[in-house]
């Protein structure tokens, strides 16, 4: 038998990266920005969460830094995408690399340095134990989704975000300040990256590696797709997506199909993803004015 | 109106000036409670820029907005508002993806809730009063860019008339409208008069000026030229006023003596070099705009850009094209110069009409002189050897193979800058470093090069200076000496009427409103351009 409880949490578990990062782009591309950055700041967030959590040996004060980091960088990025009003394209793209770079030599300096031998604390479940329990950062993940809908389509702010992203000219005139309202959703954005990539370092793996967000940044910018740009369907997609991880993980644990390659099974979670964008991304809309620089007039 | 009622909103001495261009100056300008005032103007005579001044998007250079003749200064459009000054824009300022009641909740003032709150129930209801006074009915969960235009427009008037709204204006509201729905706007707009409310009429179509409005003031040139009440105008009035007698470029852009009088060579082919028949033009994403969700009724009005444009020019001969512009000349540019493919009429050059796109009708002998010299006709940050290149480096003359002979056309380069007298750097030099006037110099050297037979020139003198204008005109005179025929596009009606060898076409609307020798009366101009059709005109064949 696959489908036990521990798979159900499993993939909530394997859902909330890929969640509170598709959250957070929902709103980012909703206000007209694209940043292909995400994965970069996961990264960033999931280093900077191990490194506070081996140095004070709490998770919570580790997630106030992931989120600090990834707010660091999403600042940068609004600096030139924003501010700068370079193409937001490229601007993510460089983030990436600064953020691998970056974590790569200060990984290994912290691993020559106070980190040698440690292990991070991980982040506790609040409900159950081991593989049946649920951490902090899972229900934020999901208590946000519901916010986060209500947010967007039930406040002013929200509306005022969705104009900004199809008719900034529009959300201008109606007195907003549209370059502001950007650089603080993507602030807000970068902050979840934060968190995300901490959700992955000391709440799944309890330890981080170079490559370890393994694109979730980039699939969770498909999943916003999938989920047409709202987050109860960026929900579904990122269930979507951790299902299919959790299911390779189990066929390979339990030597179902053994003759296959693993990056076979590897594979599985980003074909799936590949296949749902080919298969219901044509029909969505994205806001009319993403990835465009504004000119306040 | 004026004198009886008082004034609302007043522009006392307002100067405005971009750089060295000062697009208004020293204009006075007011509007009563409960007045329609009509500001007519020319395309380019300011008309915009002082709705921008007393609407709270642009700081006057000079000057003073009074509002109950207290000064006042306007922060932004936002500021202006919550004064009650109001604006409904050409270019709608609504968010087609959201639903109507969305988008007033959107630019609805602050009183109506922070930015955590939805209050949509209080908003819509007020716009639903309002609406009811108006006599409409607005499907207000409907996206909005799935109404009809007119509705569209609607939506914008109800979020320009939030709170008090003492002053609304309507910058050419119905340039965007169908026939039908421009009655129904006017009574909009009479109504929000009787309310008290002064209006602010923008437009160039006489007639709607003469039906609508207490009093008209005309703009030209950044200065108001004309004031007068409504009742005491008719259409010649107005038309004089507008276009004016501009004496200065009259004397500037006359002919030298003799050159008007060169007759065609009579070895051209008798055969017309550019012959256009029934060219008609739909606007882009027209089926859109102009469908009704509903879909039932009447067939949905397609605004068209170029309604059955036909014309032919000769070996020769310099045909002018006037119009205020917007009227269809862009479009018509674009089906001359290869670039855009009408939805039903040909083009034909020289009896025979080349496949649509801008390589073919340049090899059939068509050169362009394109209103944007910085967007279409050059590649600024690239030299001038390489731009004078494009058109030219595919033949087998400038290449082996896939490797240009740069040689060959950097020399190319240097005697067309000889010839054309380009100056301000070598062929080497980006054009970018170019003044204006030279940067039109190597669009006519690359256009002229070839020895067209036939050159569409759209504006070929905005934005330059005396001397340059005088160049640009002798090169497309020399050109028509050598035989080509000449399409001269363009809104300056002095350059149309000095150059124009024996016909001027009036567009409007996208329609040939009629065809009269340059020499016809400023008046006759006016009203064609105006939108008047002369049952009379001077028609020459």
């Amino acid at each position: 038998m696959i489908l036990d409880a521990t798979v159900i949490t499993q993939t909530l578990a394997a859902a909330t990266p890929v969640l509170l990062v598709a959250t957070g782009a929902v709103f980012g591309e909703r206000v007209g920005v694209i940043n292909i950055g995400l994965e970069g700041l996961m990264v960033f967030g999931a280093l900077t969460a191990v490194v506070v959590s081996v140095a004070t040996g709490s998770p919570f004060l580790a997630l106030l830094a992931a989120a600090g980091a990834g707010v660091l960088g999403a600042a940068v990025f609004a600096a030139f995408a924003i501010w700068l009003k370079r193409d937001q394209v490229i601007v993510g793209t460089t983030i990436n690399f600064l953020a691998f770079g970056l974590t790569g030599v200060w990984y290994r300096a912290y691993l020559n340095g106070f980190g040698a031998g440690k292990t991070a604390t991980e982040l506790p479940d609040l409900i159950g134990q081991g593989a049946g329990g649920v951490d902090a950062l899972t229900l934020l993940a999901f208590a946000l989704v519901p916010a986060a809908h209500y947010l967007l389509f039930r406040t002013r702010l929200g509306l005022t975000i969705r104009a900004t992203g199809e008719v900034p000219e529009a959300a201008s005139a109606a007195g907003t300040q549209v370059n502001r309202l950007r650089a603080l959703v993507t602030l807000f954005v970068g902050g979840l990256c934060g968190l995300g990539g901490a959700a992955l370092s000391i709440g799944i793996a309890n330890s981080f590696t170079e490559g370890i967000t393994g694109g979730r940044g980039f699939v969770a910018l498909a999943v916003v797709v999938f989920g047409r740009w709202n987050p109860v369907g960026a929900m579904g997609a990122a269930l979507l997506f951790a299902a299919a991880d959790v299911l390779q993980f189990t066929l390979q644990a339990r030597n179902v199909w053994a003759g296959l390659p693993y990056p076979v099974f590897l594979a599985v979670p980003y074909v799936l993803t590949l296949v749902a964008l080919a298969v219901r991304g044509a029909k969505g809309k994205s806001p009319a004015a993403l990835g465009t620089a504004f000119e306040q007039g | 109106m004026i004198g009886v009622t008082a004034v609302v909103l007043a522009a006392r001495n307002i100067t405005r000036r971009f750089g060295t261009f000062t697009a208004l100056d020293a204009v006075n300008f007011a509007v009563g409670e409960g007045e329609i005032v009509a500001l007519l103007g020319e395309n380019g005579a300011g008309k915009s820029t002082l709705m921008n001044v007393l609407s709270g998007s642009l700081a006057p250079s000079d000057g003073t907005i009074l509002m109950d003749d207290k000064p006042v200064r306007f922060a932004s459009p936002l500021d202006a508002a919550s004064r009650g000054i109001g604006m409904v824009h050409q270019h709608f300022l609504l968010v087609p993806t959201l639903s109507v009641a969305e988008n007033l909740l959107l630019t609805a003032s602050r009183r109506a809730g922070g930015a955590l709150s939805y209050n949509i129930k209080g908003v819509l209801k007020d716009a639903q009063i309002l609406a009811g006074r108006l006599g409409w009915t607005i499907p207000w969960q409907t996206l909005t860019g799935d109404l009809p235009v007119g509705t569209q427009q609607r939506v914008e008037i109800l979020q320009a008339l939030r709170g008090q709204t003492r002053v609304l204006i309507f910058d050419e509201p119905t340039a965007v409208l169908s026939p039908t729905e421009t009655p129904e706007l006017f009574a909009t707009i009479r109504r929000l008069s009787d309310e008290g409310r002064g209006i602010v009429f923008i437009s160039h179509k006489l007639d709607e000026v003469l039906a609508l409005s207490h009093r008209v003031v005309v703009l030209r040139r950044g200065k108001v030229v004309f004031t007068g009440e409504t009742r005491n105008l008719d259409e010649r009035i107005l038309a004089e006023a507008m276009v004016g007698a501009d004496s200065d470029a009259a004397v500037l852009l006359q002919a030298p003596p003799g050159v008007t009088t060169t007759a065609a060579p009579e070895s051209a082919v008798a055969k017309k070099a550019l012959h256009v028949e029934a060219v008609t033009v739909r606007v882009r994403g027209a089926s859109k705009a102009g469908e009704t969700k509903s879909g039932a009724g009447t067939a949905p009005l397609l605004p068209t850009a170029l309604d059955a444009v036909t014309f032919a020019v000769e070996p020769g001969e310099i045909f002018g094209i006037a119009g205020v512009d917007g009227n269809g000349q862009e479009e018509l540019a674009a089906v001359l110069s290869g670039l855009m493919r009408p939805a039903s009429g040909t083009v034909q050059i020289g009896g025979v009409a080349p496949p649509v796109n801008a390589a073919a009708f340049r090899r059939a002998g068509v050169a362009v002189i394109p209103a944007d010299r910085q967007a279409r006709g050059l590649a600024m940050p690239l030299t001038l050897a390489e731009n004078v290149a494009l058109g030219v480096y595919d033949s087998p003359e400038y290449r082996v193979g896939a490797v240009l002979k740069w040689r060959k056309l950097r020399e190319r380069a240097d005697a067309l800058v000889k010839r054309f007298d380009i100056r301000g750097g070598g062929v080497n030099t980006s054009v970018l470093a170019l003044s204006g006037g030279n940067q039109q110099k190597v669009v006519i050297a690359r256009a002229l090069s070839g020895s067209p037979r036939v050159i569409i020139a759209v504006n070929p003198t905005r934005g330059l200076d005396v001397g340059a204008i005088a160049y640009v005109h002798n090169a497309l005179r020399q050109a028509r000496d050598n035989g080509a025929a000449v399409v001269l596009i363009s809104t300056e009606l002095s350059e149309i009427q000095s150059l124009s060898t024996r016909r001027v076409a009036v567009l409007f609307a996208g329609k040939i409103a009629g065809i009269v020798a340059p020499d016809a009366s400023r008046e006759t101009f006016g009203l064609l351009m105006g939108g008047k059709r002369l049952k009379e005109t001077t028609a020459v064949a």
